[in-house]
């Protein structure tokens, strides 16, 4: 129960100077949740190991070019029993219980883990400052990086900021002076997620990128159904291989 | 001399009792000697404190020697590159996107039969090559019959090795969500003593 509404100032981008031009209501839920760290440790593991691909492959006995002959009598010799060149003992030989061929980490943790995650970071961030709220990002008003650089001085941004628009289309005069320092950095609001909210000092929210993010986590977290909905991959299969049509060789499989 | 005699008294009867706090011997007469006599006996624990040699000791290196000590090249991390500044950036795409996309289809650095397939710690070996068969099988029939041949080599070891060595993994197949969820025919009951046993 929270009994009173939660709120922030709104700046603008115009001026160099932070001005205040608004005030804006924050959804408890998603700002005033209780700091589940752990949580936040399995999204950021989960956010570095799911993409991870292993592309060795160690060969076995089996799998390595001759090796069928006995190199040796068996008896009499003095030296070791020894069926194949191949065998694990030999050097030049195969792997036995070796790194097995391309191999993913893949898995997805659930849902309701992941939106978690998003609110915790998020009510860190804005409790220690680190979240800001701007009326848009498309009224940068120059032209010159050294301007936005200034700016992050004079509100004491920190060093690196990370600006979050509604869609993928931002003001040219913000994206000229993004693509001359790599810390800062624009992104969508589709394109959120926690290990970048933990490793920019500063996120900045535009006003129709905050409504439609509060908007889609209150959706996802009272929708009717299955709380876990897991991830199968029978259900993703076919469209995941239709649209990997053109990239197998006409001839050839790819290498497992 | 007196002094010395003393300390040596003393050192001695610390040592002892020490010892008989980190006893390893039996005081019960036993028919067979104590087996625990013949293993070393831990006085310091692995432990001993240099008093007169404090800190680390230097590296051995030879004076003077003009051949560089071999160490791994100096590499710089760039933790702003372009990758690097957007790492996960449509790691949640799914809730916060318009509901048309999600991370498992947007993994092009793997290869599209992998992708979106449950990991190494899910899946073992012997179901992703299954999968990789009935997705290629045709193509390498046709195409390569040697590495046919290894696959199917590989598959029916493994196969062996989950039949006869290993408990019941196919519960845990299960989960995986790869199959249409079908009543389990193959159930392996490893309580019974043999597949002949009536149930």
């Amino acid at each position: 129960m929270f009994f009173f509404q939660f709120k922030a100032f709104v700046s603008t981008l115009k001026e160099k100077q932070e001005t205040r031009v608004g005030i804006v209501d924050l959804h408890p839920d998603i700002f005033r949740v209780s700091p589940r760290i752990d949580i936040l440790h399995q999204n950021v593991v989960w956010q570095q190991k799911y993409r991870n691909v292993i592309l060795t492959k160690q060969l076995t006995r089996a799998e390595m070019p001759g090796g069928g002959r006995k190199p040796w009598p068996q008896k009499r010799t003095g030296r070791s029993h020894a069926g194949s060149i191949r065998t694990h003992q030999f050097i030049r030989g195969g792997f036995s219980k070796g790194v097995r061929g391309p191999t993913n980490f893949f898995y997805i943790l659930p849902n309701q883990k992941r939106i978690m995650g998003l609110c915790t970071a998020l009510t860190i961030k804005l409790a220690q400052n680190g979240v800001q709220f701007v009326d848009s990002l498309n009224e940068f008003p120059e032209n010159d990086p050294k301007f936005l650089f200034d700016m992050a001085e004079e509100r004491n941004w920190g060093y690196s900021v990370l600006f979050i628009n509604d869609n993928d289309k931002v003001g040219s005069n913000l994206v000229a002076c993004c693509e001359e320092y790599p810390w800062f950095n624009i992104m969508p609001i589709y394109g959120l997620n926690v290990f970048s909210i933990l490793k920019y000092d500063t996120v900045i929210l535009s006003i129709p990128a905050l409504k439609i993010l509060e908007e889609r986590l209150l959706k996802h977290m009272h929708q009717t159904g299955p709380i876990n909905k897991k991830f199968k991959y029978i259900e993703w299969k076919e469209r995941i291989l239709n649209e990997a049509e053109g990239e197998d060789h006409p001839k050839w499989t790819p290498f497992v | 001399m007196l002094r010395n005699s003393l300390t040596s008294d003393l050192a001695q009867s610390v040592l002892r009792q020490s010892q008989r706090f980190l006893h390893n011997q039996s005081s019960i007469p036993r028919p067979v000697d104590d087996r625990e006599k013949k293993h070393r006996n831990h006085s310091d624990m692995g432990y001993r404190f240099r008093y007169h040699q404090m800190g680390v000791d230097p590296l051995p290196r030879i004076p003077n020697c003009r051949i560089p000590v071999p160490k791994p090249d100096y590499t710089i991390r760039d933790s702003w590159s372009k990758s690097q500044a957007h790492f996960g950036q449509n790691d949640y795409i799914d809730i916060l996107g318009d509901g048309s996309l999600h991370p498992a289809l947007l993994q092009y650095h793997c290869p599209p039969w992998l992708r979106g397939f449950p990991g190494k710690k899910r899946a073992n070996e012997l179901v992703k090559l299954i999968h990789y068969r009935n997705l290629y099988a045709d193509k390498m029939k046709e195409n390569m019959p040697r590495r046919w041949h290894e696959l199917c080599k590989r598959i029916k070891f493994l196969l062996m090795h989950h039949n006869y060595d290993k408990q019941d993994e196919l519960s845990a197949e299960r989960k995986l969500g790869l199959w249409e969820p079908i009543p389990d025919y193959f159930y392996k009951d490893k309580s019974r003593r043999s597949w002949k046993d009536p149930v």
